[in-house]
């Protein structure tokens, strides 16, 4: 691969945008290993085709391969550019998030078929898991977009962070909440000190960590940086959190709440869709609230220059 | 590497030149474990069960109060900024300050453990656990902090934002310290947990310095 | 759709205060954030507004 994109992008780059996509496409398949067959066979087929078609890709075209890329990494770290795209993706995206989002509640509420053992309070699995997934992958995209502003000194990475934790935050208080209020009718108590929730608990305060250090430093970059460096030791906080509380539940013999119904048994079809619509549904809606943020945050930082100017009158 | 025996000396010379902040950490360690005894029902058994967390919590606040200093005077000296231009690397310094910071105010918490551990009616042969543990685990509880308190340095109100910060960094070293405590009252082995505990510092020491120093350069508006 | 009626839709069987109070409190912190970010966002186009209007009397000045 000689080709002047490689040379100018620098080695680095390369190995960072290669390490980054397998170790996120081994992460993914460990998580999923222990989800249901469906998740599972949807991951290893559709995940890592494309994974598969991107390395592919890659070798094979490595000048085009490069070239997006770098178009890709001018377009996205310079504020005006990333301001005009996604201002152009945002309707789209709104779209597809309220659509996603009505439709797989709507169906979870009142057209899947209640749960053999609970009833009907599974239903607030619905807001639950979507939630909790999305709070866990927030931070996960707030560490990444940390490590980006640090190694690479890119300012959208610094904006990217700031606009990412408050939606995190939020996030994680409802998949608390929407865990507490399901816990009651369903093992009893509204608190239980396992795995999942502490876990969650812990990232809720990682999350309004984030958000104090930020404004709690006066000057815009400083505050990027801080952050940027608080996300990346956070990620891998969270990684050994989730592993000390597991070790920390098993001795005191918790109870097992699996929210994927009791060990062995998958969950129906039937109910399994409106999740997923739900999943993605909250996805996108991640898509929609990051980008409103980070237009804003752009603007105030670049509020001197004309390109805002004009855009404001 | 001259850089480290040098400033591990200053470190020192300074501490011993105001003893109250090395003292104050213990106070508070030894304080706070003591209310602990008044505060609940003298029933049989129950502060045994409650000791390990106790301690620890403890000797995790006590460490957490006492980083708010570790970089303050320096800062307010202006000698912050002298150390990031100096020729010696920071991550030496900022190893040596941490260690030094560690032998100064965390030791004498860990020394004085196994005595207030005896106060809680803890038996005496998991005392030993509970200096092993916290010997582990209160330098790597300082590393830690060191990185809240190199992005705090300067702030106004720091402290409590330091708190926030560096609580949830905190937790895993309090699940596996306590929990050792908790096994060895319960006569289990302990050289597992004290081997994660172990890992923990042996990661926390070498690759924390990393963070402090790129915390440091931040704060100092590189 | 699975209930019989929006009433028993509103039930949920036993469990209906629970789902709803749930949703209820969840959906609404979820606009609430979207709501606050959008806020925002107008409130900063308007003071960005007032700081040109600001240097432009300024300047003819």
């Amino acid at each position: 691969m000689s080709s002047d994109a490689v040379s100018r992008a620098g080695l680095p780059a390369h190995f960072f945008v290669v390490s980054l996509s397998t170790g996120l496409l081994a992460l993914v398949t460990w998580f999923i290993w222990s989800a249901p067959p469906v998740a599972r066979t949807v991951w290893l087929a559709g995940g890592w085709t494309a994974g598969v078609l991107f390395y592919y890709g890659a070798l094979r075209y490595p000048h085009w391969y490069w070239q997006t890329l770098e178009r890709w990494y001018h377009q996205l770290g310079s504020p005006p550019h990333f301001y005009r795209i996604a201002g152009l993706w945002l309707p789209w995206l709104v779209i597809i998030a309220t659509v996603l989002c009505v439709v797989g509640v709507v169906w979870g509420l009142a057209f899947a078929p209640p749960h053999h053992e609970q009833g009907n309070s599974y239903r607030i699995i619905y807001l639950h898991v979507p939630a909790s997934s999305a709070a866990l992958m927030a931070y996960v995209a707030m560490g990444v977009a940390g490590l980006v502003a640090l190694v690479w000194r890119l300012k959208m990475a610094e904006i990217a962070i700031k606009a990412i934790a408050p939606f995190g935050a939020v996030m994680a208080a409802v998949s608390l909440l929407s865990g507490a209020i399901w816990g009651r009718p369903t093992w009893g108590t509204y608190w239980i000190w396992d795995a999942r929730l502490t876990s969650m608990l812990i990232l809720f305060f990682m999350y309004l960590g984030v958000i104090a250090l930020q404004n709690a430093i006066r000057d815009p970059r400083q505050a990027g940086r801080a952050a940027a460096l608080l996300s990346v030791v956070g990620v891998i906080n969270v990684v050994i959190v989730r592993y000390s509380v597991d070790w920390w539940q098993s001795l005191h013999q918790g109870s097992s709440m699996s929210m994927f119904g009791t060990a062995g048994s998958a969950i129906h079809p039937s109910m399994l869709a409106p999740l997923l619509l739900c999943m993605f549904g909250t996805y996108f809606l991640f898509a929609v609230t990051v980008l409103v943020r980070a237009r804003t945050e752009i603007l105030w930082r670049e509020r001197k220059s004309a390109w805002v100017r004009e855009e404001v009158a | 590497m001259s850089g480290f025996s040098a400033t591990l000396r200053r470190e020192v010379l300074l501490a011993s030149r105001s003893p109250a902040d090395m003292v104050n950490p213990l106070f508070f360690f030894v304080v706070v474990v003591s209310l602990f005894p008044l505060a609940v029902p003298p029933t049989p058994g129950l502060l045994e069960a409650m000791a390990p967390g106790v301690v620890w919590v403890a000797a995790l606040l006590a460490v957490m109060l006492s980083l708010d200093g570790l970089f303050r005077s320096d800062e307010e000296a202006g000698v912050l900024d002298q150390l990031l231009v100096a020729p010696v690397e920071l991550y030496f310094t900022v190893l040596a300050k941490v260690l030094a910071h560690w032998l100064l105010t965390g030791l004498p918490l860990v020394l004085v453990a196994p005595l207030l551990g005896y106060m809680l009616q803890l038996p005496a042969e998991v005392l030993g656990s509970l200096l092993l543990g916290l010997l582990l685990g209160t330098p790597t509880l300082m590393f830690i902090g060191a990185i809240g308190a190199a992005l705090t340095v300067g702030l106004r109100r720091g402290s409590m934002l330091l708190a926030l910060l560096v609580l949830p960094l905190y937790i895993p070293v309090l699940v596996f310290g306590a929990g050792s405590l908790g096994r060895a009252l319960e006569g289990l082995p302990v050289s597992p947990v004290m081997a994660v505990l172990g890992a923990m510092l042996a990661m926390a020491m070498s690759l924390g310095p990393f963070a402090v120093a790129l915390g440091l350069r931040i704060s100092s508006g590189d | 759709m699975h209930f019989d009626s929006l009433a028993e839709l509103w039930q949920m069987g036993v469990h209906g205060p629970w789902v709803w109070s749930a949703y209820g409190i969840c959906v609404a912190l979820i606009a609430l954030n979207v709501v606050w970010a959008v806020h925002r966002g107008r409130r900063v186009r308007r003071d960005i507004r007032g700081l040109i209007r600001r240097q432009s009397l300024q300047e003819k000045q």
